[in-house]
């Protein structure tokens, strides 16, 4: 006896093995199979014949694959920027961190691991956050509407997965080093929360993208607010740690979130304003 | 037969369209591009799909998702105002080309 929910069940499992990996794709063309099966039953095949020939009318899982691999992504020029100005700043900052442990001999290596991979975690954070900036301010001058979204869109995910890699080996180091030198592997420092509260934001930032459908707007809304998040997680925390920073470390942290709010509102009107004309 | 690069070249300004008009899902607007050209162009099933999905990337339509008898789901495409934008320019690009051809192929016959 055929069952047709079996045997769509079935085709969903061959196309996530062929590369379909998206719940939003897949639901997608499920939703049409089963159209077009309606339309084939109401015409006389039986159901099982129906699925055979709308199965053959969508094509395999690999020509499916095909098919959404010639859309293809175009460059956007500060995407491929931001992506190595990042490369350029972790080679540079390691190498700089790295001669301090050879030279100084102060540091241990647990600790310059988790020097480096922190702030290259937080960097990506804010590369990310910079194509937010930028897109808000092509959107100003210009019309967004080209093939350039799928590139940001694409290049903040992958900050995204940079940077939650990095802050999860970070946070290794830290506590391997903390084990080490304090005794326990969490001793609950300022500094120790940071991190914590920066990989629970990526942590969300990426459920989110795994089960919804990125627009360019909110992709702008998470990467600098993705800023905002991590300059508290990094400089607030330093502060609340350090508590001797000056007035000017102040006004400047105050003015570095000041100027991430003006950007999400100014971004926020532009699309508020593009929807209404609508 | 329409070739394969026609189709696929008309294949935006066609879901532009009919989205135009109003909201509709992949099936849908490949059964309405049908019926409109005389059973002529016929899309394959699996290449709107990445088409309707670059759109929605580049801007020009957006996408929600509405439940329909039995529970099951649909997704709903829009056109958003970059899209009218998009259809109004490639509307101005296929008139060009079909007025070109229109006096071309008139010029011949006088």
């Amino acid at each position: 006896m055929f069952d047709l929910d079996h045997a769509i069940s079935d085709w969903r499992q061959q196309a996530l093995s062929a590369g379909i990996k998206a719940p939003d794709v897949l639901n997608e063309l499920e939703s049409h199979l089963r159209d077009e099966i309606d339309a084939f039953c109401s015409s006389g095949l039986s159901e099982a014949q129906a699925f055979e020939t709308a199965i053959a009318r969508l094509g395999t899982a690999d020509t499916m694959r095909e098919e959404f691999k010639k859309v293809r992504r175009e460059q956007w020029l500060p995407a491929t920027i931001a992506l190595y100005v990042w490369i350029g700043t972790v080679v540079l900052l390691t190498a700089i961190e790295f001669a301090n442990v050879a030279i100084s001999g102060r540091k241990s290596y647990l600790l310059f691991a988790h020097i480096v991979t922190l702030t290259a975690g937080y960097f990506a954070v804010f590369a990310a956050g910079s194509l937010g900036i930028c897109y808000v301010c092509q959107r100003l001058f210009q019309n967004f509407s080209n093939p350039h979204r799928p590139a940001f869109v694409h290049t903040f995910i992958l900050f995204m997965r940079i940077s939650t890699i990095l802050i999860i080996v970070c946070y290794l180091f830290g506590m391997l080093w903390s084990k080490q030198n304090r005794g326990a592997f969490f001793t609950g420092d300022d500094r120790e929360i940071g991190p914590l509260f920066a990989l629970t934001w990526l942590v969300l930032m990426l459920f989110i993208q795994r089960f919804s459908h990125m627009t360019a707007h909110m992709t702008m809304l998470l990467a600098i607010a993705g800023n905002i998040v991590v300059g508290l997680a990094w400089f607030g925390t330093l502060m609340i740690a350090a508590r001797s920073f000056g007035l000017q470390d102040h006004l400047f942290f105050a003015m570095f979130i000041g100027v991430h709010i003006a950007f999400l509102l100014i971004g926020n009107l532009l699309q508020r304003s593009s929807s209404a004309e609508c | 037969m329409l070739t394969k690069e026609l189709i696929a070249a008309s294949t935006e300004p066609l879901i532009l369209s009919l989205l135009s008009k109003g909201e509709s899902y992949g099936y849908a607007l490949i059964q309405e591009v049908k019926r409109l050209s005389g059973d002529k162009i016929e899309w394959t099933d699996g290449m709107l799909y990445p088409v309707l999905h670059r759109m929605e990337d580049n801007g020009w339509i957006k996408s929600r998702w509405v439940e329909v008898e039995n529970g099951r789901k649909r997704k709903y495409y829009s056109i958003k105002k970059d899209g009218q934008k998009a259809l109004k320019q490639k509307r101005e690009q296929w008139d060009l080309i079909s007025s070109v051809l229109n006096r071309l192929w008139k010029e011949q016959y006088v």
